[in-house]
């Protein structure tokens, strides 16, 4: 039994000093208001439309995307600049792996993406989804685009579940404006 | 200090200076007998401590229950996007108890060596119809040698169903008495986990050894089949990972089981932690 604990103690302690030790994760990088100034810096007003979705739309959306929708309310606020909407403002939840990630999509009127951004993370990494060259590759997106990891959207390795699972958050609500917002 | 406390407590210092400044990280294992094809991201490191449990006879004597304790700890390093590379100490307590009036019980606790371990993703099991490694792990005791090799392919599907499938060889060489005794062994594993919620998974692990003498799978000297639950838990922090798995066969047969060469049970839990 001496054996036993003068062997392990030592070791024993590495955990208890991995836990001590300061972490970075789960990190609020934008509040609502930063994130809807980010996208929409000539906006007036940003009008709160909340959305419920019957189980019929949401069967829509489904088969457009082959994404699940997991709940049935949608943030959204309508974007008005002086000479009245020129968008949408989404904000949506996804899982990393473990945890959720807060995200909000832009949409221009015409319904194509403008831009992402990611306000909340929570996993302990891939948190590199939050690079500008990474986002940029939705701008523009429409609905009917594969928005597809390695086809049209280039991953990130060792980030693969957290750009997965935005890429199919945002093709999701592309086909959201589609069905309910158009 | 006593100089008992000297090589524990380098060796500690060898794995906690490995972590110190260490960056953000992680990485999880659905399975502790299975290992799936995911490696550790570029400059990521991870953290485990592996505690095995077979329950046994020595050598197949039913006079005598085998009680050994497993103690693994680890240091993994993602070296590249699809490489990466590890650092185990090895330690054991051997508890044989006579079942027998006037035969004596041992108990031995022992460090078993340090391994190394090299781990190559060839294809991503989260991009690609199916995910495969390569994994080479040598371990040395001052009297023994391992080497270990395994072929690993993985899948997750819908991010709700996990599988894996290992193909190892093994080989053994250990010197006693002047003379190097050669063992390998063959060993087949494969597992299905479904994660019902995004932390929680159960799942099945299967697993097949066969063991011989000989460096080259020569003679056999016996095999078993064992299966078993398992259950994960993963956060954003931490995970933990948990299987039994009990011999349902095996030859030459004891009772329906191989108590030669392989435990009546095992059980396993790996302790994964994020920094």
């Amino acid at each position: 039994m001496v054996d036993f604990v003068r062997w392990l103690a030592p070791v024993a302690l590495v955990p208890v000093a991995v836990l001590a030790a300061p972490h970075c994760y789960a990190a609020q990088y934008l509040t609502l208001a930063q994130a809807q100034a980010a996208m929409f810096p000539e906006a007036r007003e940003f009008a709160p439309v909340p959305v419920r979705l019957s189980r019929d739309q949401a069967r829509e959306i489904e088969q457009l995307t082959g994404v699940q929708v997991r709940v049935q309310e949608q943030p959204v606020w309508q974007v008005r600049a002086v000479d009245g909407p020129i968008g949408w403002f989404i904000v949506d939840e996804v899982y990393g792996k473990h945890e959720l990630i807060t995200y909000a999509v832009g949409l221009n009127a015409d319904g194509s993406v403008r831009q992402i951004e990611v306000m909340d993370y929570r996993e302990t990494y891939g948190y590199e989804i939050r690079n500008p060259a990474w986002r940029r590759q939705f701008s523009g997106k429409r609905q009917g685009d594969p928005l597809k990891l390695e086809q049209d959207i280039r991953n990130i390795s060792g980030a693969t579940l957290s750009c997965r699972h935005i890429t199919e958050g945002v093709k999701r609500l592309l086909a959201f404006h589609q069905v309910v917002l158009r | 200090m006593n100089a008992t406390w000297k090589a524990p407590l380098c060796a500690a210092c060898l794995v906690w200076g490995g972590l110190a400044g260490a960056p953000a990280l992680a990485d999880e294992r659905f399975f502790t007998y299975v290992q799936d094809a995911e490696v550790l991201p570029k400059g990521a490191w991870e953290f485990e401590q592996w505690l095995t449990l077979r329950q046994g006879y020595p050598g197949g004597d039913r006079n005598f229950d085998q009680t050994i304790w497993d103690f693994r700890t680890e240091v993994e390093y993602g070296l590249t996007e699809k490489l990466s590379g590890a650092l185990y100490l090895n330690f054991r307590q051997n508890q044989i108890i006579s079942q027998q009036p006037g035969l004596d019980s041992d108990s031995e606790f022992s460090f078993e060596g340090v391994s190394a371990e090299l781990k190559v993703q060839l294809l991503n099991p989260n991009t690609k119809p199916v995910g495969l490694a390569l994994y080479f792990e040598p371990t040395y005791n001052g009297n023994e040698v391992e080497l270990e090799y395994k072929l690993i392919f993985s899948k997750m599907i819908a991010d709700k169903w996990v599988l894996a499938a290992n193909a190892i060889f093994e080989q053994e060489w250990e010197k006693e008495d002047g003379e190097t005794q050669k063992e390998s062994a063959l060993e087949f594993t494969a597992g299905a986990a479904y994660r019902f919620t995004p932390n929680w998974s159960v799942g099945l692990e299967a697993r097949y050894r066969s063991v011989y003498q000989g460096a080259a799978l020569n003679e056999r000297l016996g095999s078993a089949w064992f299966l078993g639950p398992n259950i994960h838990y993963g956060a954003a922090k931490w995970w933990a990972t948990f299987t039994f798995l009990p011999q349902i066969s095996g030859s030459p047969s004891d009772g329906g089981i191989n108590t030669t060469e392989n435990a009546v049970y095992e059980a396993r839990l790996i302790v994964g932690i994020n920094f």
